[in-house]
């Protein structure tokens, strides 16, 4: 071969090459391919969406972001493409979401109503600011506010006009909180719509016990005014309304864990109680809840876990509040290395208008997918902690025990009792905090379950409160 | 003499010519009436024999490949080495190298040609040859001939003049046969090889024109 | 005052490496203007810094990718991310990575054979007879060169991301089981052109560059045999030193 023809095979190659990453890397419009359709969404917040993300359809892939711009009135707006023929019709919206926990953004397109007619090439369709968690926090926060409110305004008026009015909100703070938590929550865990729907059922039940309870003061009201001899009858039935708002704050409390934690502010549950009896206590276990939480410590961490028999590695995000020394709630974000798909039965009750408890049974088919939740509620005493609540999206409990001055922590825990194969979850390790904020990690999971037993060894970082504090100022705020 | 070096001090006149404040492209139109040989031939080696004489042709002339070829076998002929046209440098001994570097120098047909140590670090035999290559040159093609040399040998073979150069200065100038019967000191000690008489004068050097 | 004499000559000898490289590069520049323009020289360069040197590029590329994959990979799926393995190997290398290695490599292969080659025609006196033969030799020996350096670094640049691209590809596909559609699909969704074009920009720098200092260190060769290595070694590693330090600067004005 002569260096002409070296040359050419080599200038060839190289045009070949060039011609490929060209066309792959930007879609140069071919004369005779249709121009592609667009469309524009507005958001009040792309919440970090990029140029070039992926624009799906009930999860299908059908183009990507071209250009993000921002318009005079402080809105985005961000540019379509799709990349064949998308109809989009009267109604649709789109709203930036996540793709897996660390995933990338992309835009969610609702096409619309089908029945509708089609926008036209290009058309501007209003976008949802997704839901964040500090939000939540916020809204869960103000619902205990809420019912700390109501029980002041019931102990001191005995059913005013205000006091109805709280209730509602109550009612409608719980409602709108559910939704926003399906938001959240329904690209990763089909099975806590089926919570969610418990949810609802317990709104509704409260709903229906309000209206009870509504009446229940009207009577007392004309047996205040009638006779001081209805006093007792009075009395009785205000043991009855606070049983009920008990069973309520109960149903919230254990009601399928995930929500029970988010909703109920434990704090609260027991100022309930204590309000109904005495109304001052009220009143100054509310003050002094408000100037607690000004002290209240976050601490932040993620770690990860390999355990040896699935090979797989599983990795949390944590966060840590704690309000008062010797207690703390503990949310973790969990991703776990291999789904599974079972059925799983759920029973509820409910009661209409003081009728006979109904019990009613539905099954789901329940995916317990690549991320679990933990929510937990953990009190030290001296060198022993115990924790009760979720841990990776099931009921359970673990202890905690530190030992060599803190340095080393050895646990046990165990979740997921109603299991349907095989025995509960059983996890025994130890943990070793390295003078840093780096800790180690390592033991035995599922040991009573031969099947499923493991060792397991991972590492993670902690960071404690005074930095993390200033990243969520809105969560803070929202107390 | 052709400006390889620019000089410390003093001037180079070709002709009357100063060659270092001459522009660019009029110093090599001067260099290109010199052609200069050197010691160890210094052919290209990247190149065949053919090429490297065919080299100044097609840099400087607009000659047909046939004519280039034609003088390239011209050239190899002068210097006695006809017919090697395809041989690689490497494949040569020195003396024909330094005879196809003579081919090269002369392809241009110069008026002036510089030799610089023809004959250093060669048997006799060879030296012989080449003197007789020079000496055919000067009669064939009558160029002015300049050879720097420590051979007296091929000096007084060569030339008709003789001259002693000593730290960049001609001591004298003479035809050879009165150089060799010069009574000056430096050049008694230079032609009788006699180092203690003048050892501090250094490597004089024998220009023969 | 001892200390400071070998201060002094570093710098001096630093200074007079650039002002040498400045020069001949004005030379260069002239000598690319003038006739005659040596387009078989430039052929014979380009087969040689290309065409000869594609084994060694392109290996270096697959390989390149593949570690690059493998080792992001792992990093990856730490946390969930084993997805982006692709756009971080096509990033990289378009980037940064295929630019500078091939940079580095042609360096290894021709500035080093450039110095040696115009070094040793410095030490046989055939630089000075180019001279005699009325024939510049910065323009005949470094325009074709540099010429060729800059042509086809870039060259070899595209088949180098073409085939660190693929070396990605092949291991996160077929050893790692990544799927192969997202995998190409991610591999491009976040490319811009201009991470194509400043990779190439880059690389015609680098091949500018490494032919300059080649050649230069070969052209100022002095001291025989000897001075010949000495010209090989300072050209490779003053090649090498150039690209990495220019690859900086040029990464801040380029993005």
């Amino acid at each position: 071969m002569n260096a002409t023809a070296k040359i050419g095979l080599f200038a060839l190659a190289v045009l070949l090459a060039l011609a490929v990453l060209v066309l792959k890397i930007e879609d140069l419009p071919f004369p005779g391919k249709a121009r592609a359709a667009s469309a524009e969404v507005t958001f009040a917040d792309v919440a970090g969406l990029d140029d070039k993300s992926a624009v799906r359809i009930a999860g299908v892939r059908v183009g990507k972001v071209d250009g993000i711009r921002l318009l005079p009135d402080g809105t985005a707006v961000a540019r379509l493409v799709f990349d064949g023929d998308v109809e989009l019709r009267d109604g649709a919206w789109g709203q930036v979401k996540n793709l897996g926990l660390l995933g990338d953004k992309y835009v969610d397109l609702f096409a619309g109503d089908p029945t509708k007619p089609r926008l036209p090439e290009g058309a501007r369709i209003p976008g949802r600011v997704p839901v964040e968690f500090d939000e939540l926090t916020k809204l869960a926060s103000e619902i205990g506010k809420d019912v700390k409110e109501l029980t002041g305004a019931l102990s001191g008026s005995l059913g005013g006009e205000s006091g109805e009015a709280k209730i509602n909100r109550i009612v409608d703070n719980v409602g709108a909180l559910a939704e926003q938590l399906k938001n959240l929550v329904e690209a990763n865990r089909q099975n806590v719509d089926v919570t969610m729907a418990n949810l609802r059922e317990f709104s509704s039940s409260i709903r229906e016990t309000l209206a009870r309870l509504d009446r229940i003061l009207d009577e007392n009201r004309s047996g205040v005014k009638g006779s001081v001899a209805n006093i007792e009858d009075l009395s009785g039935k205000l043991k009855i309304s606070a049983d009920n708002l008990n069973s309520i704050t109960g149903k919230i409390d254990s009601g399928e864990g995930t929500l029970g934690k988010l909703v109920n502010d434990e704090e609260t549950h027991q100022n309930l109680n204590e309000a109904l009896t005495s109304i001052k206590t009220g009143v100054e276990e509310l003050r002094t809840t408000l100037t607690r939480i000004n002290r209240i410590e976050l601490d932040l961490g993620f770690y990860g876990e390999y355990a040896t028999r699935t090979e797989g590695w599983k990795g949390a995000f944590r966060i840590d509040v704690t309000p008062r020394e010797n207690k703390f709630y503990r949310f973790e974000v969990i991703g776990l290395p291999d789904g599974r798909r079972y059925d799983e039965t759920y029973n509820y009750e409910t009661s209409i208008d003081g009728g006979p408890p109904t019990t009613v049974t539905t099954t789901v088919s329940r995916t317990e997918d690549a991320f679990a939740l933990s929510a937990q509620l953990g009190y030290r005493y001296k060198n022993t902690t115990l924790r009760a609540g979720l841990i990776e999206s099931r009921g359970g409990v673990a202890i905690d025990q530190q030992v060599l001055k803190d340095r080393l922590q050895l646990t046990g825990e165990a979740w997921d009792f109603g299991r349907p194969y095989g025995n509960a979850q059983v996890k025994l390790f130890g943990q070793w905090q390295t003078r840093g904020a780096v800790f180690l990690r390592g033991g035995v999971t599922d040991v009573i379950n031969p099947s499923g037993r493991s060792f397991f060894f991972g590492a993670g970082i902690r960071w404690k409160d005074e930095d993390i504090k200033t990243l969520l100022p809105a969560a803070l705020s929202a107390f | 003499m052709i400006g390889l070096l620019t000089p410390d001090s003093g001037t180079v006149e070709v002709e009357g010519e100063d060659l270092w404040s001459a522009s660019r492209s009029r110093r090599d139109e001067i260099r290109r009436r010199f052609g200069m040989s050197f010691q160890e031939g210094a052919l290209f080696d990247s190149m065949s024999v053919g090429e490297n004489i065919a080299f100044p042709l097609k840099r400087h002339t607009k000659m047909t490949p046939g004519d280039v070829s034609a003088r390239v076998a011209e050239c190899l002929s002068l210097v006695k080495l006809p017919g090697i046209e395809g041989k690689r440098p490497s494949e040569l001994s020195g003396g024909m190298r330094r005879r196809v570097g003579f081919a090269r120098a002369i392809a241009l047909k110069p008026e002036v040609l510089l030799f610089d140590e023809p004959t250093t670090g060669l048997d006799p035999i060879t030296t012989d040859v080449l003197a007789r290559v020079m000496i055919d040159l000067r009669d064939r093609m009558n160029p002015t001939m300049v050879t720097i040399t420590h051979d007296l040998k091929v000096a007084f073979e060569v030339a008709e003049r003789v001259a002693l150069l000593d730290r960049g200065r001609i001591l004298v100038d003479l035809p050879p046969r009165e150089f060799e019967a010069s009574d000056d000191p430096r050049v008694r000690a230079f032609v009788l090889g006699d180092g203690s008489e003048d050892a501090e004068s250094g490597s004089p050097e024998e220009a023969a024109v | 005052m001892g200390f400071l004499e070998p201060v002094g000559r570093l710098a001096l000898d630093a200074l007079e490496f650039h002002g040498r490289c400045v020069t001949l590069l004005g030379l260069t520049v002239r000598g690319l203007f003038r006739k005659p323009f040596d387009g078989r020289a430039l052929a014979t360069q380009v087969v040689r810094v290309g065409f000869d040197g594609l084994p060694v590029v392109l290996l270096t590329a697959v390989f390149t990718g593949a570690v690059l994959a493998l080792q992001t990979y792992v990093g990856f799926k730490r946390f969930h991310a084993e997805a982006w393995v692709g756009s971080v190997v096509a990033l990289s290398m378009l980037r940064e990575l295929a630019p500078v290695l091939t940079g580095l490599m042609v360096t290894g292969r021709s500035g080093s054979a450039m110095a040696a080659e115009i070094g040793s025609m410095r030490v046989t006196e055939q630089i000075d007879a180019l001279v005699s033969l009325a024939t510049d030799p910065v323009q005949y020996l470094f325009v074709p060169r540099i010429l060729a350096g800059i042509i086809v670094v870039p060259m070899l640049v595209v088949l180098a991301n073409a085939l660190g691209i693929t070396g990605g590809y092949l291991v996160a596909v077929r050893l790692l089981g990544a799927n192969p559609v997202v995998y190409v699909q991610n591999t491009f969704q976040f490319l811009d052109l201009n991470d194509l074009w400043s990779g190439l920009v880059k690389a015609g720098v680098f091949g500018f560059l490494l032919t300059l200092i080649g050649c230069q260190q070969g052209f100022d060769t002095t001291g025989g045999a000897e001075g010949v290595g000495r010209a090989t070694t300072a050209a490779v590693v003053l090649g090498s030193l150039a690209i990495l330090v220019s690859d900086f600067f040029l990464t801040k004005v380029l993005f």
